[in-house]
């Protein structure tokens, strides 16, 4: 009687754990719900995407005009771009893919390039960019400034930037406050990227108003998402947050990468835009696979799965 | 008549003396009892204080609540070292420590370790268990959630819910990036001498920010508040002696 007793009180507990959500049993072993609403759904066919956001990162060699004139529409046509990320470089000029970009309604983000940040007149070299681009509504102050610029080169320290970003702020604020700015995206693997947020937010990032400035991040693993997340939900908590790049070099997983990836950075991040890296990587080298097309010839070029979903291509 | 009266008091005399010997005789084998009771007792009493007995515990962990209409589930899995003292020391029957892996599939983060102590509560057939300690680690990304408000496409207002984390995981940057709180347990067990069954329920005792995000074009207002919440868990668990040997 005593082991029947026990035998029944075990049995109802373990159904118990096993849990009953609103009328659906679930397992204990099943997944975590990291991934709410409907990109839950495993069982969904590629025929929708609803964790895409409509931002990619634009590379803009001359070459690439007659392709992107083609992939740029064709993506605008189903909604699946509604804005892009493109650099100022420093001594370009105005550049061909850019103007052609402005043109098109497309919502743009500025990078203020890495290099325009050793300028002594600061000021003055923002001028010259508002001018190439008049009407600029948001501008990114460089792009992992701290990391990305080859050794061989002059290097920004962490303290220097922070000191042109204030400048900046503050001459922006003077004469175009209807632009936002943007913090340099700070680095996207491993736990470098937050640490440098936290030590930006020590030189003083909180003296900036949140709504006139948005914090940007690269972001390309869940445990460099995590980092972040300390950071923003702590001392950031008021900010802004773009995820200015994230992408996977593997075309076969990009789909999935939208799928899984996305909806956590936005649950984490609380990220109002992803901008995927990138709509054109180059033909060679370690990022091409991040590239939604590529073989540009002309206005003809290859798609990646992603590209064809989000183009409606079949 | 005389012999009559002699032979009644030496009846009685005998009488007498024949009860005398016999209450002798148990008042002798009550005190030998009682002797042997107390004996008895000092041997039981004597019984190791510090002796106790320790138990590897395996478990899976079901987490699951709603805080500002978000959902938060997290499974995890445990394992406890549980030791059972052979009587109570200042009301508790035992302590532990534990590890729990919160969602499996990522190794970077969900990991927490535990400590606590326990009251054992005999009822019929198995054991009443109630418990209390204090969980650190670094959680999984189940506890962030952010809904966003749409209008025409166009992004008008968002919420985040997050757990506050409220202590930090030493030589890692960034700072502050985990959390320390204090949880109490509820749960029946059944052991044997070398197995033991258990399962039950947790509350955690944690602190979420609740904040709010509304735009109007590129103009933003900003609210925010935090709230202590007990989030429940229901577990399952089952003990080795251990060591085994």
């Amino acid at each position: 009687m005593k082991r029947l007793l026990i035998v029944s009180i075990l049995a109802v507990l373990t159904f118990a754990i096993g849990g009953c959500n609103k009328g659906k049993i679930s397992n204990p072993l099943e997944p975590s719900n990291v991934y709410p609403g409907p990109s839950n759904s495993n069982s969904r066919q590629d025929e929708s995407l609803y964790e895409w956001l409509p931002y990619v990162v634009v590379h803009t060699p001359g070459d690439a005009l007659s392709a992107y004139q083609v992939a740029i529409p064709e993506l605008m046509a189903t909604g699946a771009l509604r804005g892009v990320r493109v650099g100022i470089i420093k001594g370009e000029g105005r550049n061909i893919i850019n103007s052609w970009l402005a043109s098109t309604g497309l919502d743009i983000l500025w990078i203020f390039d890495n290099y325009f940040l050793f300028e002594p007149d600061i000021e003055a070299a923002v001028d010259q960019a508002m001018a190439l681009y008049p009407g600029i509504r948001y501008l990114q102050i460089g792009n992992e400034a701290t990391t990305i610029i080859p050794r061989n080169e002059p290097q920004i320290s962490i303290e220097r930037y922070m000191d042109v970003l204030k400048r900046i702020y503050n001459h922006v604020q003077a004469r175009y406050s209807n632009t936002i700015l943007v913090t340099q995206s700070t680095f996207g693997s491993g736990g470098h990227g937050s640490s440098e947020l936290e030590r930006m937010i020590e030189l003083g990032l909180r003296e900036m108003s949140p709504s006139k400035l948005i914090v940007g991040m690269n972001v390309y693993s869940l445990s460099t998402a995590n980092r972040y997340s300390h950071v923003i939900s702590g001392s950031l908590r008021g900010y802004r947050v773009w995820v200015t790049e994230t992408g996977t070099t593997n075309p076969d997983e990009h789909i999935r990468y939208v799928r899984d990836i996305y909806p956590v950075l936005r649950n984490n991040l609380r990220a109002e835009r992803i901008y995927w890296y990138c709509l054109y990587c180059g033909d060679s080298g370690p990022d091409v696979g991040f590239g939604l097309i590529k073989n540009l010839q002309g206005q003809s070029f290859w798609s990646s799965p992603l590209y064809n979903l989000l183009a409606g291509r079949r | 008549m005389r012999r009559i009266l002699t032979v009644l008091i030496l009846l009685l005399f005998c009488l007498v003396n024949v009860l005398r010997a016999q209450g002798q005789e148990i008042q002798a084998q009550e005190v030998q009892e009682n002797q042997e009771e107390q004996e008895e007792k000092k041997k039981t009493d004597k019984k190791p204080d510090h002796r106790h007995q320790m138990f590897l515990k395996f478990g899976f962990v079901h987490t699951g609540s709603e805080i500002e209409s978000f959902r938060i589930v997290v499974n995890g899995i445990s394992v406890d070292l549980e030791t059972y003292f052979n009587k109570n020391h200042a009301g508790f029957s035992g302590w532990f420590v534990g590890y729990r892996k919160d969602d499996t599939r990522f190794a970077d983060f969900g990991h927490f370790i535990n400590f606590g102590m326990f009251r054992v509560i005999g009822i019929p057939a198995m054991d009443l268990k109630i418990s209390g300690g204090l969980e650190w680690g670094s959680p999984s990304l189940d506890f962030s959630k952010t809904r966003f408000s749409y209008r025409n496409g166009v992004l008008e207002s968002y919420e985040n819910l997050f757990l506050k984390k409220n202590f930090g995981v030493p030589k890692t940057e960034p700072s502050g990036d985990a959390v320390l709180y204090p949880f109490a347990e509820a749960s029946i067990l059944k052991r044997w001498r070398y197995i033991l069954v258990e399962t039950g329920v947790r509350g955690n005792i944690q602190s979420f920010g609740f904040d709010r995000y509304e735009l109007a074009g590129d103009s933003l207002e900003f609210s925010s508040r935090d709230k202590t919440v007990i989030v429940p868990a229901v577990f399952i668990k089952f003990g080795l002696f251990f060591p085994p040997w």
